[in-house]
């Protein structure tokens, strides 16, 4: 009895430093294969949705990834295609949220029925754009003048897609045809260069 | 006992007089200058707290000064050269290349012999510009090495604000070229290979100020 104890000890003891050291290993794995990355979320409405990043096809849900310029697309038919392209960091929101506006009827009907997915999604983009707002607050003095608004244009900014380290803004501007200028000019009132900013005039209309 | 104090004193004051060394040494940075515009003179000076300067050095060809940390400023100066005051930190080693441009005047007389041709090369380069849009006459900027202007709508009402656009030139290898295509505005971020003083002379141009629309055929 006390022999089958002791074997049944040093069996135990074994066990206990295989099931360490893999964990260890385990834990080193995960480390090492993580080390650099940033855990995004990825979510999308409809989740079957075809998304791809940087053309590796991907499902909603959670991914590790380098930070770096990714090509984000989501497409199904029947809805309009999502593309975008941007820096993912460590300083933003760590999350990817796309919503496919629906074009056809059928997928209308589906949008309708799944209104709350929907709503979801639309709760996930404003606080993501609340929380990266906040962030790039400290960096760009501009934004406490932000958003600028009167009956012919609209200033705002988000985080500039193409800034590596997610610190500074992109402008945006929606005025009506012909007064795109006078939105440049306002940035110079307000005592900032526009030159210093990223510019994306809303549905301008590429004339060259 | 005497004697070992004295060693120990001797050493404490040698180390001391070594850091301070190592200190006010490492507090100085070689600066090479060089200059990519004919017949410049530079005079850097020093900038101390309030209104106090002193003249660090002046030079009329490529030359290395060695600068304690602070805050300097250099003026360049010339035939046809533009008054500038550059401002620059010292705080490591580095390069400046002096290159203050030339006055608007002398700009202004380069460019009366190119306007013509830069004009007709804008026109060229896009079958809508010559259609819907009036080319301003621009400017030349540095040593008459970039040109910009900007385009009009030809459908903009006289009183109305309107969007232009600026066009932005290089003159590499004796040849024009344009850069990009037109823009409402050229911002640093989508240009960081464009000096800051360039883009920042072609965002200001003004049509408003500018002059007639070349198209439409120029008083000159």
């Amino acid at each position: 009895m006390f022999e089958s104890l002791q074997e049944y000890k040093r069996l135990l003891i074994i066990f206990g430093i295989l099931f360490t050291l893999l964990l260890g290993g385990y834990g080193i794995f995960m480390a090492v294969t993580r080390a650099g990355k940033i855990e995004y979320t990825v979510n999308a409405v409809p989740s079957d949705a075809t998304i791809t990043l940087n053309g590796t096809k991907i499902q909603p849900g959670k991914y590790f990834l380098e930070p770096g310029y990714y090509t984000i697309t989501a497409a199904k038919q029947g809805y309009t295609t999502h593309n975008e392209a941007r820096y993912l960091t460590a300083t933003l929101r760590p999350e990817i949220n796309i919503s496919l506006p629906p074009v056809s009827d059928e997928a209308k009907r589906w949008a309708k029925d799944n209104k709350t997915a929907y709503d979801d999604v639309a709760k996930l983009i404003s606080t993501k754009t609340t929380v990266d707002k906040n962030r790039l607050a400290a960096n760009n003095p501009i934004t406490k003048k932000l958003p600028f608004q009167n009956y012919l244009y609209r200033i705002d900014y988000e985080p500039d897609p193409k800034d590596p380290k997610g610190e500074k803004i992109q402008l945006n501007i929606d005025a009506v045809t012909g007064q795109r200028t006078s939105a440049l000019y306002i940035i110079r009132q307000l005592g900032y260069d526009p030159m210093d900013y990223r510019i994306n005039f809303v549905d301008l209309t590429e004339l060259f | 006992m005497k004697k070992t104090a004295l060693y120990v004193y001797g050493a404490i004051i040698i180390s001391l007089l070594l850091l301070f060394a190592f200190i006010r040494i490492s507090s100085f940075h070689k600066i090479a200058f060089t200059i990519s515009q004919p017949n410049l003179k530079v005079e850097v000076f020093r900038q101390f707290e309030g209104t106090k300067t002193e003249k660090v050095g002046e030079f009329t060809q490529a030359t290395d000064l060695t600068l304690e940390n602070g805050s300097y400023y250099y003026i360049a100066s010339g035939e046809n050269a533009a008054v500038k005051v550059t401002k620059f930190e010292v705080d490591r080693a580095q390069k400046i290349d002096v290159q203050p441009g030339f006055d608007q005047e002398y700009l202004a007389s380069l460019l009366k012999s190119e306007q013509e041709a830069l004009t007709a090369m804008i026109a060229k380069s896009n079958p809508r510009i010559d259609v819907y849009f009036n080319i301003n006459n621009g400017k030349l900027f540095g040593i008459g090495d970039w040109y910009g202007t900007t385009l009009t709508s030809k459908q903009a009402e006289p009183n109305q604000p309107s969007d232009f656009y600026r066009v932005l030139m290089k003159k590499e290898g004796g040849q024009w070229k344009l850069l990009g295509k037109p823009k409402l505005i050229w911002s640093v971020p989508d240009h960081p290979e464009i000096p800051r003083d360039i883009l920042s002379q072609l965002n200001k141009l003004d049509p408003t100020f500018v002059t007639t629309p070349a198209s439409a055929g120029s008083p000159d």
